[in-house]
C-alpha cells in the first residue's frame, strides 16, 4: 500500500494507488517539491542516526526530523559540501593584472548554466565555496553557492563574497617569466619563486596594517584580517603550509597588527596535501585544512604526497579538516569517493560524513542553513541505495532547498 | 537591356518605375502586381497602380520586390584594421576611418541582396569605438552610429588588463562613472550602444548593467540570446542575431523564435567576411522553420534591422520618401532556392539585371 507520509511524487496520483506502490517511493519528478522522503537510516550529520527516519520539509526547509518513517530509500545525509569544487575556476575568474586582488569578486565569472553544477548536484554535493583560479597571488572574494535551484548565481547564493582566497605555493608564480630584455605584459614583473609569493603576502598584509594600498584591496584586506571575512588560502606541500602559518602568526603577534584589531584572521588551508606531515603546528595554531582529493599513487599537484591515513592521523592530532574533490568532471573524483578514500585510511565513518557536510559547512560561517539535517535548515539531501561512501553505494537523487533536483532511480 | 536600366536609374535621369508580381513594404505588407515610383535615388510612391507622366519608363520585374537587406555587426571593409588590442577602452575610436569603400568584399554581399551594414570595431577591449553605417555601395552613411561596449570575453586579454570578467564589468563602471565625449553621449541616450557578448551570463550582466544606467541600445553577438527573452523584453533593448552562432542550429532558431515571441526588436547580424552574405537569409529563413512568423523574420532582415543600424526614417521598408534600396528576388525572399536577380542601392543598379 501507499505509505502514509506523501512520498516523492507529490500527490499520488490514481496510477500509483492501482499499481499497488513498492516499499521505496516511485520515482518522483525533478522540479517538484518534495514535503517529506524517509529512509531506512537518516544521518542527521551531528553523529545521530534515525532507523526508519522521515525528514519533513516545508518553503524549503527541514520542519522535522524524525523515527518511525518507512523506507523509500536507503539513507538520507545532509547534502554534502565541498570548499574545493573548484566550480566556475575558469581563466576569467582571476584577474591577473595584478599579483594582489583581494577586493574582486568571482560572483560575476560563474555561469548558471555550466555543466559543473548538474554533475555536482548528481555527486550528491549540494553546496561548494567556488574560488577563483589560484594564478594570483591574492585571488579575490569567493562566494558560497548552491550548485542547484534556480538559473542565477545571486540567488543561489548562500553567502557573497564571504570569503577571500588567495594562493601560496607554485601556483600563483607559474608562468611567470623573468625580466629578461623587455617585458612585453605583466608576468614578467609577477613573482616566480615561492620566495616572492609570501612575500606579495606579507607586503599585503603590511600595507593594509600601514593603510598604503589601495581603499578597496584595504578595506576587503582590513575585513580578512580582523576574521570578518574567512581566508582560505591553497597551500600544498609542507613548506607552503608552514609558510601560511607563519604569515599567520606574524599578523597575530606584531603589535603593528594588534594595536589595530587585525591579528584575527580566520585562515582555512586548502589544498594541504601535507598537513599530516606538521599536526601540530597546525593543531597549535588551530588552524583547519581542507585535503585535495586522494590519489591512487598518493602524488598530488605541487610534488605533494598524500597518504591515504592523512585524514585520520589529522583527527587523531585534533585538526579540523574537510575533505574535497577538485572538479566535476569525466577524470575528476567525487566527493562520496573521497569520503570513502579516508575510510580506507582508517577514519570512522561519523567523522567522513562531517568532513563533507558540517565541518566544511562551518569553515565557511554556512553552518546555519547546511551542513546538517535539522530543523530550520535548508531542506539539502542526498539519498543513497546503500550505506553512504561505500563503494557499492551511491547517490539516487538530491534535493535541494526542498526540491527535487535529481532523481536517478529506476 | 540591363546596361539601358543602370544608366537610366544611375544617372538619375527622370522618373523610373518598377512593377513586380509582389512588392513587398514590410513584412506584413505586400501588394500584388504593385509598382513603385523611384526619382532621384529615392522612392517616391507605391501602390496597386500609378498614375504615371509620359515618358516614364516602366521596368516589368518578374519575382518579388523587397527593401534591400540590412546586415549588423559586419567587419566588412575593415580588413583588420577593426582591431586593436593594445589598450583597453579607445571609446573615440571610429571604424569609418579604417572603412575601405573599395572593398571588394561588398560586392559579394551586394549580390545577396544586402544594400546597408553597420560595421563594428573587433570587440577585443571594453570599449573598441564607434560603429559606421555604410551602404554596400561603399557610401558611408553614418561615422558613429553606435558605441560598442563589449561584455564578453573577447575583450579580456592575457597581456593587459583586464584578464577578468570582475575587472572587466569594474572598469567599466569606472568609465561610465565619469563619461566624456562619445561615452557621455551614450551615458545620455544620444548614442546607442551595441553591448557585445557571447554568453548567457555576459547577456545578463549587460542588462543588468544597462538598467541600472537606464543605457540604451543593443545587445549584439549571443547567439541563445532568445533562451532569455523575457528579460530582454523587459530591459527593452534590442537583439542583434548574430547569424554565425555558437554550432547548435536549432537550438539557436528557436531561441530566435522567443524573441519574436516575447516581442523583442531584433535583427539579424552577419560576421562577414568572415561568413558569407548568404548567412543573413539563411538564419532567418531557419527560424520561419522553428515557428517564427514569416513578417518578423522579413522585418529582422530590412525594418527592424534599419531600426536598430539608425537608418528607420531612410531604409528597411518600401515607402516614399525612403532610399530606393530595392532587390528584386526571383521568389519568396524567404526560400532559400530563391535568389536576388536585381539589386539597388538608392535607386542605382549595383547587381544583375531586369530582363
Amino acid at each position: 500500500m501507499i505509505p502514509r507520509q506523501a512520498n516523492l511524487a507529490i500527490a499520488a496520483c490514481a496510477a500509483a494507488i492501482l499499481c499497488a506502490a513498492p516499499a521505496h517511493a516511485e520515482k518522483g519528478k525533478v522540479g517538484q517539491k518534495v514535503s517529506s522522503v524517509s529512509a531506512r537510516k537518516v544521518y542527521v550529520g551531528t553523529g545521530k542516526v534515525l532507523e526508519g527516519g522521515v525528514v519533513s520539509i516545508s518553503d524549503g526547509k527541514i520542519d522535522s526530523v524524525s523515527g518511525g518513517g518507512s523506507e523509500e530509500v536507503f539513507a538520507i545525509t545532509p547534502g554534502l559540501v565541498d570548499l574545493g569544487a573548484r566550480a566556475g575556476a575558469i581563466l576569467w575568474s582571476v584577474e591577473q593584472s595584478n599579483e594582489v586582488t583581494a577586493r574582486l569578486s568571482n560572483g560575476e565569472a560563474l555561469d548558471p548554466w555550466g555543466l559543473e553544477w548538474d554533475r555536482l548536484a548528481r555527486s550528491g554535493v549540494t553546496t561548494v565555496l567556488a574560488t577563483p583560479l589560484d594564478q594570483n597571488v591574492v585571488g579575490g572574494l569567493s562566494q558560497v553557492v548552491k550548485t542547484a535551484g534556480a538559473d542565477s548565481i545571486a540567488a543561489r547564493t548562500v553567502r557573497k563574497d564571504s570569503v577571500l582566497r588567495g594562493a601560496m605555493g607554485q601556483q600563483p608564480s607559474q608562468r611567470n617569466s623573468p625580466a629578461f630584455g623587455r617585458p612585453t605584459d605583466f608576468y614578467a614583473r609577477r613573482p616566480t619563486t615561492r620566495m616572492g609569493v609570501e612575500w606579495e603576502w606579507r607586503s599585503a598584509f603590511h600595507k593594509t596594517a600601514l593603510g598604503q594600498n589601495e581603499g578597496g584591496e584595504r578595506e576587503t584586506l582590513t575585513k580578512a584580517l580582523k576574521g570578518e571575512l574567512v581566508l582560505s588560502i591553497a597551500a600544498w606541500t609542507t613548506q607552503d603550509i608552514r609558510t601560511t602559518v607563519y604569515a599567520v602568526e606574524e599578523v597575530k603577534q606584531k603589535e603593528l597588527f594588534r594595536s589595530q584589531g587585525l591579528d584575527k584572521p580566520r585562515v582555512v588551508i586548502d589544498a594541504a596535501a601535507e598537513a599530516w606531515k606538521e599536526p601540530q603546528l597546525l593543531a597549535r595554531n588551530q588552524i583547519p585544512v581542507v585535503l585535495p582529493p586522494f590519489t591512487a599513487t598518493g602524488r598530488t599537484r605541487e610534488g605533494a604526497f598524500l597518504p591515504r591515513n592523512a585524514a585520520e592521523e589529522l583527527r587523531k592530532a585534533g585538526v579540523v579538516f574537510a575533505l574535497s574533490a577538485h572538479g566535476s568532471g569525466a577524470y575528476d573524483s567525487n566527493l562520496a569517493t573521497q569520503a570513502g578514500a579516508a575510510m580506507s585510511g582508517g577514519l570512522p565513518f561519523d567523522e567522513a560524513l562531517k568532513a563533507v557536510t558540517s565541518t566544511p559547512a562551518r569553515l565557511v560561517g554556512a553552518e546555519a542553513r547546511v551542513g546538517s539535517l535539522e530543523e530550520g535548515k535548508d531542506a539539502d539531501l542526498a539519498l543513497w541505495n546503500g550505506e553512504p561512501f561505500e563503494p557499492t553505494s551511491r547517490v539516487v537523487a538530491v534535493i535541494v532547498d526542498g526540491v527535487l533536483v535529481w532523481d536517478g532511480r529506476d | 537591356m540591363m546596361l539601358a536600366t543602370f544608366l537610366v536609374l544611375a544617372l538619375g535621369g527622370g522618373d523610373v518605375a518598377l512593377r513586380a508580381d509582389k512588392v513587398w513594404i514590410d513584412g506584413s505588407t505586400s501588394i500584388d502586381k504593385g509598382m513603385v515610383l523611384v526619382r532621384d535615388g529615392r522612392i517616391v510612391d507605391v501602390a496597386a497602380k500609378l498614375e504615371l507622366d509620359e515618358g516614364v519608363q516602366v521596368l516589368e520585374c518578374q519575382g518579388h520586390l523587397t527593401a534591400g537587406l540590412v546586415a549588423l555587426g559586419t567587419k566588412v571593409g575593415v580588413a583588420g584594421a577593426a582591431l586593436d588590442p593594445t589598450r583597453a577602452a579607445m571609446p573615440e575610436a571610429r571604424v569609418a576611418h579604417a572603412l575601405r569603400r573599395d572593398d571588394p568584399a561588398f560586392a559579394f554581399l551586394r549580390a545577396q541582396g544586402i544594400t546597408s551594414v553597420v560595421v563594428s570595431p573587433e570587440a577585443a577591449k571594453l570599449v573598441p569605438g564607434a560603429t559606421a553605417v555604410a551602404k554596400t555601395s561603399g557610401a558611408l552613411v553614418s561615422d558613429r552610429a553606435h558605441l560598442s561596449v563589449v561584455f564578453g570575453a573577447s575583450a579580456l586579454s592575457l597581456n593587459r588588463e583586464p584578464t577578468s570578467y570582475a575587472r572587466q564589468g569594474e572598469m567599466l563602471s569606472e568609465l561610465f562613472a565619469k563619461p566624456e565625449g562619445a561615452l557621455l553621449a551614450a551615458k545620455r541616450g544620444q548614442l546607442p550602444i551595441l553591448f557585445e557578448v557571447q554568453s548567457k551570463p555576459e547577456l545578463r550582466r549587460a542588462i543588468e548593467f544597462a538598467r541600472e544606467r537606464k543605457l540604451t541600445g543593443a545587445l549584439s553577438g549571443a547567439p541563445l540570446a532568445g533562451e532569455l527573452a523575457k528579460e530582454i523584453a523587459e530591459s527593452k533593448l534590442a537583439v542583434v542575431v548574430d547569424a554565425g552562432g555558437a554550432g547548435e542550429p536549432r537550438r539557436e532558431a528557436l531561441a530566435t523564435v522567443e524573441l519574436a515571441k516575447a516581442g523583442v526588436p531584433f535583427g539579424f547580424g552577419l560576421d562577414a567576411p568572415r561568413n558569407p552574405g548568404q548567412n543573413l537569409r539563411l538564419v532567418a529563413a531557419l527560424a520561419v522553420g522553428h515557428g517564427m512568423p514569416r513578417a518578423a523574420a522579413h522585418d529582422g532582415l530590412t525594418k527592424a534591422a534599419a531600426s536598430i543600424a539608425g537608418l528607420s526614417e531612410r531604409a528597411g521598408v518600401v515607402k516614399a520618401g525612403f532610399d530606393a534600396d530595392l532587390v528584386l528576388w526571383s521568389g519568396d525572399p524567404l526560400e532559400l532556392s530563391s535568389a536576388p536577380k536585381a539589386v539597388w542601392i538608392e535607386g542605382a543598379l549595383v547587381h544583375g539585371e531586369v530582363r
